[in-house]
């Protein structure tokens, strides 16, 4: 998701404010689409498809870049996610830890990415209609900081339902790698 | 969601692995129905086979559905329907109680010829349920005697067994002893044994004459191949999209009341999270134990369902 551009002109309190650049592409691009039906074979329609991907680009930008530019998630992170998996993920622990990029030296420079395109797996019922979406990820991202640079590997399988009209991320398989200067690299799995 | 109904004659079963507990309770379902029925019927794809219902709790909500952390219990049914024999007698049958929170799952057996209170038909063996009230009269006859509410109820019969082991592959069973039985074609030595198809699988399944014990014994047996399928679930992996593969082939081929595949989808996830380890599977304490006779419970079962009733975990047992 390409971010606002900050105002880094004369203001040099306004370019230290961690605001992202608009160099900070993290994009998102749909691969292989397929569906699970318990009926007769269907597709994943085209607007289920889109409003996936732009929840987890949403994901992405408030679980991912903010934190890194900020040291904390986006404060409208829980708005991704179902009720329950909000719940989840905003409280102190493992689906928190895997899930959320914060706590991290912030990144001063632009951040960059090598993204694979993101799978998409649907499963349908016996009469088409597509009840869960399963997105599989797999998101590394680059980002410079004092001393040297922060690295996050990430490859989850994030399961979406349909919330109230509303695409939302309702569970997960997640593993992530962090590494950066003066942390102990990490490894982080959850599942939901 | 509710499908047309088909006639509840032989049925082929053609069933992906579904992860556990769904595939727990198929297996379990067709292993003494598969027993009774005595004959092997090819398989066939495209059929409906199996049937998972969502049961309406007396006392609670219509459609009950347990909070996320809550146990969930469910039956699992195998009746022994053939041609030229009504009803279909729950001879299999098997109670799972599975805990979110700590992990836990436990297996209870209850032989068929346990003698237990069937509402409305009073004292009969605990099989006569399924025969004159389907799935619903016996999960109330089960849920009466153990008090817990069940909240879904699986029935199959001999050929989804068969299928379900065809589709999943060989898995592993730990004999308690060699095992030979002509009568079922059972032929195993003790210790680790590979069922490489359903028709080994039943086999192991179905041995009664090899033990003192009998149906007893056979009871917990079938208990060890629902381990060994849980298993070889996990050891397949797959995650969400795999999980979403299996849900699709059982969605072809069973009927589904009250329930959808996102349902079972939360149902596999709650598996996903039992390591087999962890299962305690067991035959409900009985008196009796020949081929012949009825059975009945024995005192220390109350301490049992009791132990096994507020969190489906043993702790005492």
């Amino acid at each position: 998701m390409i971010l606002a551009a900050c105002d880094g002109g004369s203001d040099k309190k306004a370019a230290k404010k961690a605001t992202p650049t608009p160099a900070d592409a993290v994009a998102l691009t749909v691969g292989d689409i397929r569906v699970e039906s318990g009926g007769p074979p269907t597709a994943l329609p085209d607007p289920i498809r889109d409003a996936v991907m732009t929840t987890l680009r949403n994901y992405v930008n408030g679980a991912v870049v903010t934190p890194l530019r900020t040291g904390t998630a986006a404060a409208d992170l829980p708005t991704v996610f179902t009720t329950a998996a909000a719940a989840r993920v905003s409280a102190p622990g493992v689906d928190h830890e895997a899930l959320v990029d914060d706590g991290l030296p912030q990144v001063t420079g632009a951040i960059t990415s090598e993204n694979a395109p993101v799978k998409l797996v649907g499963l349908a019922e016996g009469d088409g209609s597509i009840v869960l979406v399963s997105a599989e990820i797999g998101l590394v991202v680059h980002g410079k900081v004092k001393g040297g640079t922060v690295d996050v590997t990430r490859r989850a399988q994030l399961v979406l339902a349909n919330d109230n009209g509303t695409w939302k991320i309702d569970g997960w398989d997640v593993g992530v790698q962090r590494s950066a200067p003066g942390i102990t690299p990490t490894t982080t799995t959850a599942s939901k | 969601m509710t499908r047309t109904k088909h006639s509840r004659r032989v049925r082929r079963i053609v069933l992906a692995a579904i992860a556990a507990p769904l595939v727990i309770v198929v297996v379990m379902g067709a292993l003494f129905a598969a027993w009774l029925h005595g004959t092997k019927v090819p398989v066939l794809s495209g059929e409906t086979y199996l049937s998972v219902e969502k049961i309406a709790v007396p006392n609670r909500l219509a459609s009950f559905t347990p909070a996320p952390n809550d146990p969930v219990f469910i039956l699992v049914i195998g009746n022994d329907e053939r041609p030229g024999l009504a009803g279909a007698r729950g001879d299999s049958l098997h109670l799972i109680g599975i805990n979110p929170q700590q992990g836990k799952a436990t297996i209870i057996g209850f032989p068929r010829d346990l003698g237990v209170n069937v509402p409305g038909s009073g004292n009969n063996k605990i099989n006569y349920a399924n025969a004159v009230g389907g799935a619903a009269l016996s999960v109330r006859t089960v849920s009466e005697l153990v008090g817990v509410p069940i909240q879904y109820a699986v029935e199959t019969n001999f050929d989804g067994f068969i299928g379900l082991i065809d589709e999943l592959g060989p898995i592993v069973v730990d004999a308690p002893q060699r095992m030979n039985d002509p009568d079922s074609g059972s032929d195993f030595q003790q210790g680790l044994n590979t069922l490489p198809n359903g028709e080994r699988a039943l086999a192991f399944s179905r041995d009664r004459h090899t033990f003192a014990t009998g149906d007893i014994k056979r009871s917990e047996n079938q208990g060890l191949v629902l381990l060994g399928i849980l298993a070889k679930i996990r050891a397949d992996g797959g995650g969400p999209a795999g999980t979403f593969k299996a849900l699709g082939n059982l969605g072809r081929h069973t009927h589904l009341e009250g329930i959808g595949l996102r349902d079972l989808y939360n149902l596999g996830r709650l598996g996903n999270g039992i390591d087999p380890a962890s299962v305690r599977n067991l035959v409900v304490p009985v008196a009796g134990g020949n081929a012949n006779g009825n059975l009945t419970l024995l005192p220390e079962a109350k301490g049992l369902f009791d132990d096994f009733r507020d969190d489906a975990v043993l702790q005492s047992h």
